[in-house]
């Protein structure tokens, strides 16, 4: 019968990426995954390891709602959350056919998108991506430089 | 409540310049009053929100250029850089894993053997949240009792997840609702989790004369009570809750009353409070019967 620490290495990655995916910041999911495999260690006896890994993506499932329950708290107090706009569609005019040129990997997309469509500080993004504000930095110089091209390219 | 700089306020010079020779002006950036926060994107498509929720994201994805895009790319930077090593994770799951004993109420892992681990285990999911976890079979454990008649493994106090009334996630651009008991208590459970524990007990001080009536803030701040050793106000607080609020809420206000009284050597108020829950079936049958049995086990110590 497998170890702990051998399902422990051979779940992490799927169970990290579900937590991720469902609250969006890697500190967040790293937490919740830390909680499932706690939890999973103290039931291990209870636990048929062919249970794995929907066991723990359902603790996590769990655990995702529950935060969101709690965003939608701060979201609601956040104030600006507060602010109308009379607007309905973006200001920003980030073409959206350009956010297609196949030179632009998923982050570099991300990146942009977050920055430019969703207003976030880089600091923001790095959170929300678990990067580094330097490596946020250069995947945005890199893709505006990128896009510069694309935009010559399409007005030529 | 927390204020947020205003968008793009780190703009650099290089950035600036950047985004002018792609025709954009920056200093008209700002963000789009529809588009919901891009993680509920992703959680969309994983279903973790309510379906009224995650229906809305996904209707408004589906007719929004850049969402959609977003929404595709960042599942793509979730898979992959999951796969890379997680220095947090492993700490906190070694750590709690190795044998040595751990502080704090969450990581409670007494001394002496395996019972003491499964009586941990009921502990721990005393604070995790009340949304259905995978099912635990109620396996009782006879393990010795402190000296004292204060049983110890089973009482732990964890914190309760309130539920709260809607689940309707705010799209940026619509007026917040107002904030209910639920909000306040659920708000200062969050504090209390950030470490924040007494200016969490505070702030439900203060929201329990603002809502002498709400079963949610006398749940929390009895539990929090519980948590700093006030055992005397805790029980209190929760005794007129009992009656207050939906059944769910009243199976977990006993609760956290059964552990005061067991606390403060009620043991007999504890034991009443514990025969509904351990035969109620409900989420906290479990951990009522593991209780009831070290009350047991404890008098027939004595």
């Amino acid at each position: 019968m497998a170890t702990f620490e051998e399902l422990y290495q051979r779940h992490l990655p799927v169970v990290l990426r579900v937590a991720w995916r469902a609250v969006g910041r890697r500190d967040i999911a790293e937490e919740i995954t830390a909680d499932a495999f706690v939890v999973l260690h103290r039931e291990f006896d209870r636990i048929d390891p062919d249970q794995l890994p929907a066991w723990l993506i359902t603790v996590v499932r769990n655990k995702a709602t529950d935060y969101w329950r709690r965003q939608k708290v701060e979201q609601r107090h956040s104030e600006s959350l507060a602010a109308a706009h009379e607007s309905t569609a973006p200001r920003v005019s980030l073409v959206p056919g350009l956010l297609d040129a196949p030179t632009l990997k998923p982050v570099h997309r991300a990146c942009l998108v977050l920055r430019y469509v969703h207003g976030m500080s880089r600091a923001e993004i790095a959170a929300r991506l678990g990067l580094s504000d330097t490596q946020v930095r250069g995947h945005l110089q890199y893709a505006l430089t990128l896009l510069r091209k694309e935009l010559g390219k399409a007005q030529s | 409540m927390t204020t947020r700089p205003s968008p793009l306020a780190d703009l650099d010079r290089q950035e600036r310049a950047a985004l002018e020779a792609l025709g954009l002006d920056p200093d008209a950036l700002d963000r789009p009053p529809t588009c919901p926060e891009p993680a509920l994107l992703v959680a969309a498509a994983d279903d973790v929100l309510s379906p009224e929720v995650a229906d809305g994201v996904r209707r408004h994805a589906a007719g929004c250029a850049y969402c959609s895009r977003l929404t595709e790319a960042l599942g793509h930077v979730y898979d992959e850089a999951a796969a890379l090593p997680s220095a947090a994770v492993d700490r906190r799951v070694r750590g709690a894993s190795a044998p040595a004993a751990h502080g704090g109420w969450r990581w409670a892992m007494p001394l002496g053997g395996l019972a003491f681990a499964a009586s941990a285990a009921w502990a721990f999911l005393a604070g995790v949240s009340q949304v259905a976890t995978p099912p635990v079979p109620p396996v009782p454990t006879a393990w010795p009792t402190p000296a004292t008649s204060l049983p110890r493994s089973v009482f732990v106090a964890g914190r309760p997840s309130i539920p709260v009334a809607d689940l309707d996630l705010v799209f940026r651009g619509e007026a917040a609702p107002a904030t209910s008991p639920a909000d306040v208590a659920s708000e200062a459970l969050e504090l209390a989790s950030r470490g924040r524990l007494d200016e969490a007990v505070a702030q439900l001080g203060q929201a329990s004369r603002r809502y002498p009536e709400a079963a949610e803030v006398a749940l929390a701040l009895g539990a929090l009570l519980l948590e700093q050793g006030e055992t005397q106000r805790a029980v209190a607080t929760l005794e007129p809750a009992r009656q207050r609020g939906r059944s769910a809420l009243r199976s977990e206000v006993e609760w956290y009353l059964a552990v005061g009284y067991a606390r403060s050597g009620g043991l007999d108020r504890a034991a009443a409070l514990l025969v509904p829950l351990c035969e109620g079936g409900g989420p906290r049958s479990a951990v009522a019967c593991a209780g009831l049995d070290e009350i047991a086990a404890g008098r027939a110590e004595r």
